[in-house]
């Protein structure tokens, strides 16, 4: 009988116990109903949207699996330090395999969330206008993501609906054609344009304004891969597919095409201008120059879109890695960034516009010999060292601290070894000589923390350069990853114009007229006060100077295809100052950056692999 | 105390039996050959990194991954690793004409096969001496390029190393030229670098290539010479 209740009293739970008051839904998370019902609740995931977005800013991270908002210890291996602009001092990019940067997880984690907010839309309590504006920044992100996607991974699974598991045809979506890729972004962003409001005062969120300039990014990017993709052909079923490259020159042209049209629209608009267009002298137009990176927000005319950054712990680490020696006060770990000199030889000079001006160091002015010092050879000789880069344009000394240049009050000593007066050098290695009382030390003091290269440490600059650009003299290194709070300019009118110029340059459609007053307005802006012809080279050696250290070069190298010739075995090339003590004045040698080994960017590199190729059924990417 | 020694065997049975199905074999073949030239019968010299590639892809999986092998300077390939399993090969991205995709079973043990292709060039009659120029010691090689692609010759490189893996990325010394024209067999090339790079009674391996203007294509290079480049000849 006792057995027959107990059995009851189970059935009874059983029968009746499936009770919706038992479904609880979790306190300590929002549903999505709740989520989107408030405008706050709204913003909330908008702006994780926004955060999650491929800005590729400070906390981008090309180095290995990491990828964006990356604010722990980073190594300071910046993408800059990828590029023929800078090496990093203390870990040396070799062989292109540092530069394995995979986004197909997190790109396609952002892709649903952004399919989400595409199905909430229509359900939100808004008015029309407000839906259309919401509708249009959902576009805007989508082709962002997009947009990073296809620039690593070439032609990619197109998803813009969420999946439903009970359906395979949803969940296995197969590659695009690189082509049908990049359509479908431009095609995007054509209806972000549409949707998305003129108002640009809020430079941290997508206007119709942001929408142009990235489409004035993407269509640059998707030409230059048609147009060049023959200087690095790949095969393989991913090419036979058109999955990768694929495309012609009638693309190419349609490409740039899109890209002069989106630029000239921004352009003609006249809402954004140059910032201090016309400096009165070249000493105001490197100040000019290197403020509106230290603070974009005084430039609201030049800026188009902004990542920003407010509390320490979220912050970036691009001054605590960059901060010099000297500055560094107790934080341990400065002295990253270390701009090549093949790159400082970039900069024209104002005697000689419209040319590269590869710094002379010898009277025979070979400035392809890095053999390093050798006694044999006839050096010019400097009183001061900065002489050296007198006549160069502006933005150099904005843009780095030249050997005993001042920051922070101070004078940067990078010197990288003596001349004993009985002629024997002393170069990158401690030595010193006293003559008639005064002591001259090989790195140009007595102690490691009163200068700045050479020692062959991670805190001293091995190429002779460091870089000045973003770097706030007001900010003190504390030992927090993160804590550095300077802004980050993501869109900017020079790059837009510089995008216009490079577009008819290289497809002859547009305005010649019109693109070589933008080259020459830029450079006016650098103090240069004569014009140049617009030329393919001209362009890009603009570019290389203008947007120096934007993290723009390697996309460059890599849209352009240059990557691979560019680093065939290639060596990175130092200047160092030397104090010659017989004669009392300063000699410069160019030489191989001491302890790098030479670097080859293999072709495979201009795409990425994908992941998960055995569970996801796609095709892979040639070469892997 | 029966019962404890029941729970102590059954343990024992399940401990002991349990793992065995959950393992599956090892690699149970060696697989080695070499990349043969068609007309000479010789092997062609590749380079080790980023050289030719044997492409090779396990039969019966629904989504395999392209798996690779990578030769050795002389040309030679082994593997000692591999499944014994049905495989669908290819050399290819090399500096030989691509061949046709062979089936290869792989036994057990020991297999050989030579990929026997059609290099895009040869690389003949090397001859290194010194040269005096402006005062100065150059260790020159002259050689001759006998096409067998038709496009043009991209670029010829020097390399030089202490290794005798020498080539295009692992050298301590390196010369490339451009050349971007079709080279006439009888002419001959020459490439140098300065002495002074070199360090007096230390041998260097050396070698000789030429880049054909083919998509992905890699370097034909001569055998590595062995040499003093200080003990050379001066004519």
């Amino acid at each position: 009988m006792k057995k027959y209740s107990i059995l009851l009293i189970i059935a009874f739970i059983g029968l009746f116990g499936c009770k919706d008051y038992l479904d609880l839904e979790p306190t300590n998370k929002i549903s999505a109903d709740d989520l989107f019902a408030t405008e706050e609740g709204m913003q909330a995931f908008l702006a994780n949207l926004y955060f999650q977005t491929p800005i590729e800013d400070f906390n981008w991270q090309a180095w290995y699996y990491q990828s964006f908002n990356f604010r722990s210890n980073n190594a300071g291996l910046f993408p800059i330090t990828f590029t023929d602009e800078a090496i990093n001092s203390e870990y040396d990019a070799t062989n292109g395999g540092d530069w394995q940067f995979f986004w197909w997880d997190p790109g396609y984690r952002l892709n649903k969330d952004i399919n989400m907010f595409f199905d909430v839309i229509p359900t939100l309590s808004l008015d029309d206008d407000a839906k259309d504006k919401l509708y249009g920044e959902a576009c805007f992100l989508r082709a962002y993501t997009y947009f990073e996607l296809a620039k690593l991974y070439g032609g990619v699974p197109i998803i813009t609906k969420i999946g439903n598991p009970d359906d395979e045809s949803t969940l296995y979506i197969p590659r695009s054609t690189e082509k049908e890729t990049w359509d479908f972004i431009l095609a995007t962003l054509d209806t972000a344009i549409v949707k998305l409001g003129d108002d640009n005062t809020d430079k941290r969120r997508a206007n119709k304004w942001v929408a142009l300039a990235l489409k004035s990014r993407v269509a640059l990017h998707a030409a230059s891969v048609a147009k060049y993709w023959d200087r690095a052909p790949l095969s393989g079923e991913a090419v036979d597919k058109k999955l990768v490259g694929g495309m012609t020159q009638a693309d190419a042209q349609r490409y740039y095409e899109s890209c002069i049209d989106a630029s000239q629209r921004l352009i003609d608009s006249k809402e954004f201008a140059l910032y201090m267009p016309a400096p009165a002298n070249r000493d105001e137009a490197a100040e000019n120059y290197r403020q509106m990176f230290k603070d974009p927000d005084i430039a609201p005319e030049e800026v188009i879109f902004i990542r920003g950054y407010t509390l320490q712990e979220h912050g970036h680490a691009f001054q605590l890695w960059g901060e010099t020696n000297q500055t560094k006060e107790s934080w341990p770990f400065a002295g990253r960034f270390n701009p090549l000199i093949e790159f400082v030889d970039q900069y024209e000079t104002y005697s000689n516009p419209g040319h590269s001006a590869p710094v002379i160091t010898t009277t025979d002015g070979d400035y392809n010999n890095y053999e390093g010092y050798n006694s044999s050879r006839n050096y010019l000789e400097f009183d001061n060292p900065l002489d050296i880069f007198a006549d160069k344009d502006a933005r150099l000394k904005a843009s780095v601290i030249l050997p005993m240049s001042n920051w922070k009050g101070q004078k940067i000593i990078i010197q990288g070894g003596i001349i004993k007066t009985d002629g024997t050098a002393i170069i990158e290695g401690a030595g010193q000589e006293t003559v008639d009382g005064t002591t001259y030390y090989s790195f140009g003091a007595a102690n490691p923390n009163l200068y700045s290269g050479f020692l062959h440490a991670a805190t001293h600059t091995r190429s002779g350069f460091l870089v000045r650009k973003f770097l706030d003299e007001d900010f003190h290194p504390v030992a927090i990853w993160a804590s550095c709070t300077s802004d980050w300019i993501e869109f900017r009118y020079a790059e837009i114009l510089l995008n216009y110029i490079e577009a008819v340059a290289e497809s002859g459609q547009g305005d010649a007229s019109k693109a070589e007053q933008y080259l020459n307005d830029i450079r006016h802006r650098a103090g240069h006060t004569t014009n140049i012809p617009l030329t393919i080279e001209n362009v890009q050696r603009e570019r290389r100077v203008e947007l120096a250290f934007e993290n723009k070069r390697i996309w460059d190298l890599i849209r352009r295809r240059e990557y691979h010739t560019e680093f065939n075995n290639r060596d990175r090339h130092a200047l160092v100052p030397i104090f010659d003590i017989r004669s009392k004045k300063y000699i410069f040698v160019r030489q191989k950056v001491t302890g790098t080994n030479t670097w080859t960017f293999p072709e495979r590199y201009y795409y990425k692999p994908i992941g998960g190729i055995t569970t996801n059924r796609l095709i892979q990417n040639p070469q892997y | 105390m029966k019962t404890k020694i029941i729970y102590i065997i059954f343990g024992l049975v399940f401990t002991l039996s349990s793992c065995e199905l959950l393992n599956f074999d090892g690699p149970d073949a060696q697989f080695h050959g070499a990349i043969i030239d068609e007309e000479t019968g010789d092997t062609i010299p590749q380079d080790i990194i980023d050289g030719s590639t044997i492409d090779y892809i396990e039969q019966g999986f629904e989504m395999p991954e392209i798996q690779r092998l990578i030769f050795k300077v002389d040309g030679t390939f082994r593997n000692n690793l591999m499944f014994s399993a049905d495989y669908k090969m290819i050399p290819a991205r090399g500096n030989f004409f691509t061949p046709d995709t062979l089936s290869i079973h792989i036994n057990p043990g020991d297999n050989k096969h030579d990929f026997v292709v059609k290099p895009y060039a040869r690389i003949k009659d090397v001859t290194p001496e010194i040269r005096a120029l402006h005062g100065k010691n150059y260790l020159v090689v002259t050689f001759k390029i006998e096409q067998v692609a038709t496009e043009p010759v991209k670029s010829t490189m020097l390399a030089v190393d202490k290794s005798p893996n020498v080539g295009r990325r692992i050298n301590e010394r390196f010369f490339e030229r451009s050349i971007n024209r079709v080279v006439d067999p009888d002419a001959n090339q020459v490439l140098w670098l300065p002495l002074e790079y070199f360090t007096e009674g230390q041998e260097y391996y050396i070698r000789i290539g030429a880049l054909m203007d083919v998509p992905e294509a890699k370097y034909n290079w001569n055998k590595a010479i062995k040499l003093d480049p200080y003990t050379l000849p001066m004519p």
